[in-house]
């Protein structure tokens, strides 16, 4: 009994010293360094990765030129060619409006003619293209009316002339003016020129406006990160103010860059393409 | 312009640290970050434990072993000792002297008439049991070590499947499909899966080194109980012969 007794002695378990709370203290030590460590060195391995990058690009071939193609360019720039043709025929335009008057008067005579000839007279919706015709008898009756209607008889012949030469010829050429660069096929771009082209979409100028050709503004553009833009702003404010019509150019320009979201910018070369100055040309271009 | 740099600088510093995403979180995924952030602690400080205390162990059992050869007498080596062992070795050896007394009563020479290989198996199977006492305790919390690297990563698929619903359930409601949109849950889905990752690596690899170590220390502590016991059987056969006549 005695020795069952001293048998379970407590005396006999050895001291066990419980270093459990040394390495609770050292465990939660350790987890806070490498909390502070990961706190402070995430932010800087962060920053340097957008900087990195080099500029540019994609959609299209990469080159040191951008160069719009007859093919890419014209469709997107709907505004662009929408101004450009208008300006142009302008000059032959004082030309275009003396021919409808011209043309009104040939059918005053043919209605005279009607009396002289009655029966003919079944068709007149018909006769229009004959009234020519017709016209060279009375020459005879009246000089005066004679002698006006050859006038207005070159006046037809040469009209044809421009009118068939004109609206044909400038529309290639103002294609070919305003994608004039076009020198390789290949369509190049760069990011900023995908930005300009995507305000350009945007935009609806007036080409009716009074002396449009010699206005231009500058628009500081800041773009948000979501392709957004955040704030325009019109460079040559006292122009703005004393100038009406660059009031109403700048106006319109800036209200097309600010209803103009989406813009097409990537986010690694954000930091450089936040913000840009724009150059809004009469042409319907922005450079 | 500053309201955008503004933005993008909150932006950065609110998606990226560890605190903006542990707050942006869902409750539930709260609630698996902090379990998994409680199970690193509780691990990180059972591996603090262990170590510690088996490069102690090993230390105290080297010094043990040294006076244990050093030729000097069981006898005086027990007295030092006394009812206080220090450390697993010392106690199976104050176990195994104290049944050894016991057994040659108070004149530490063995009992004439008792049979010595009785002796020598209650010997025998005290140092056992000590050791057995010993080694379950220095193995307690190592099943803790073991479930954490087996389980938190599991726990932390959970919660990344789970801000991944959220995040899905968010784009349907948005109909927005933009990065901006997607990412951010999910950068705060796979944080889980992070954090159970960080939890259970150091734990499987401490759990495995620890386990080693402690069935090193455990062979050495039998190694030196059959010693011990041995030496005392020795004992107990050269002493018999004297008693016998």
């Amino acid at each position: 009994m005695a020795r069952a007794k001293s048998l379970s002695d407590p005396k006999v378990t050895p001291i066990r010293r419980d270093n459990t709370a040394i390495g609770f203290v050292l465990s939660i030590a350790f987890h806070a360094a490498v909390i502070g460590a990961f706190w402070i060195s995430w932010p800087y391995l962060h920053h340097d990765t957008p900087i990195e990058p080099p500029l540019i690009v994609d959609l299209v071939p990469i080159d040191e030129m951008t160069t719009a193609p007859p093919k890419a360019a014209p469709k997107p720039d709907e505004p662009a060619p929408q101004p450009e043709p208008q300006p142009q025929p302008e000059p032959p335009k004082p030309d275009n409006t003396p021919p409808p008057p011209d043309q009104t008067p040939p059918p005053p005579p043919p209605e005279p003619l009607p009396p002289p000839k009655p029966t003919p007279t079944p068709a007149p919706p018909v006769t229009p293209p004959p009234p020519p015709k017709p016209q060279p008898p009375k020459p005879k009756k009246k000089d005066d009316m004679a002698s006006l209607e050859k006038l207005l008889k070159d006046i037809q012949k040469q009209q044809p002339k421009p009118q068939a030469a004109g609206p044909k010829a400038p529309t290639p050429d103002t294609s070919t003016n305003n994608q004039a660069p076009s020198v390789s096929d290949r369509a190049t771009m760069t990011e900023l020129d995908a930005i300009r082209h995507h305000f350009e979409g945007c935009w609806r100028i007036d080409p009716g406006m009074e002396g449009i050709e010699n206005l231009s503004v500058e628009i500081r553009v800041y773009i948000g990160l979501d392709g957004s833009v955040q704030r325009a702003e019109i460079l040559d404010m006292t122009r703005y103010f004393a100038d009406a019509q660059f009031r109403t150019f700048a106006n319109n320009a800036r209200i097309a860059v600010l209803g103009c979201a989406g813009v097409p910018i990537s986010p690694e070369h954000y930091e450089e393409l936040k913000e840009m100055v724009l150059n809004f040309s009469p042409q319907g271009r922005i450079n | 312009m500053d309201s955008t740099v503004a933005g993008t600088a909150a932006l950065g510093a609110g998606h990226l640290s560890i605190l903006g995403l542990f707050l942006q979180a869902d409750i539930v995924v709260k609630i698996v970050l902090f379990g998994l952030g409680l199970a690193s602690l509780w691990s990180w400080a059972i591996i603090f434990d262990k170590v510690l205390r088996l490069s102690s162990l090993f230390r105290q059992a080297e010094q043990f072993e040294e006076r244990f050869w050093s030729g000097a007498s069981l006898e005086d080596l027990f007295e030092k000792i006394g009812a206080r062992p220090r450390d697993p070795m010392s106690s199976i050896f104050v176990a195994a002297m104290r049944e050894w007394r016991r057994s040659s009563g108070k004149g530490g020479l063995p009992p004439a008439n008792a049979a010595g290989g009785l002796l020598a198996d209650r010997i025998d199977r005290v140092m056992k049991i000590s050791l057995e006492r010993e080694m379950d305790h220095l193995n307690r919390r190592m099943i803790f070590l073991a479930s954490t690297g087996s389980v938190a990563p599991f726990l932390g698929l959970f919660g990344t499947v789970w801000g991944i619903m959220n995040t899905f359930t968010a784009i349907g409601a948005s109909s927005d499909t933009s990065l901006a949109t997607v990412a951010p849950g999910i950068s705060e889905a796979l944080f889980a899966t992070a954090l159970g990752l960080v939890a259970a690596i150091p734990a499987v690899v401490a759990y495995n080194k620890i386990s080693s170590d402690l069935s090193r220390y455990a062979l050495r502590l039998e190694n030196f109980a059959g010693e011990f016991g041995a030496i005392l059987s020795r004992q107990l056969d050269t002493s018999k012969p004297h008693g016998a006549p």
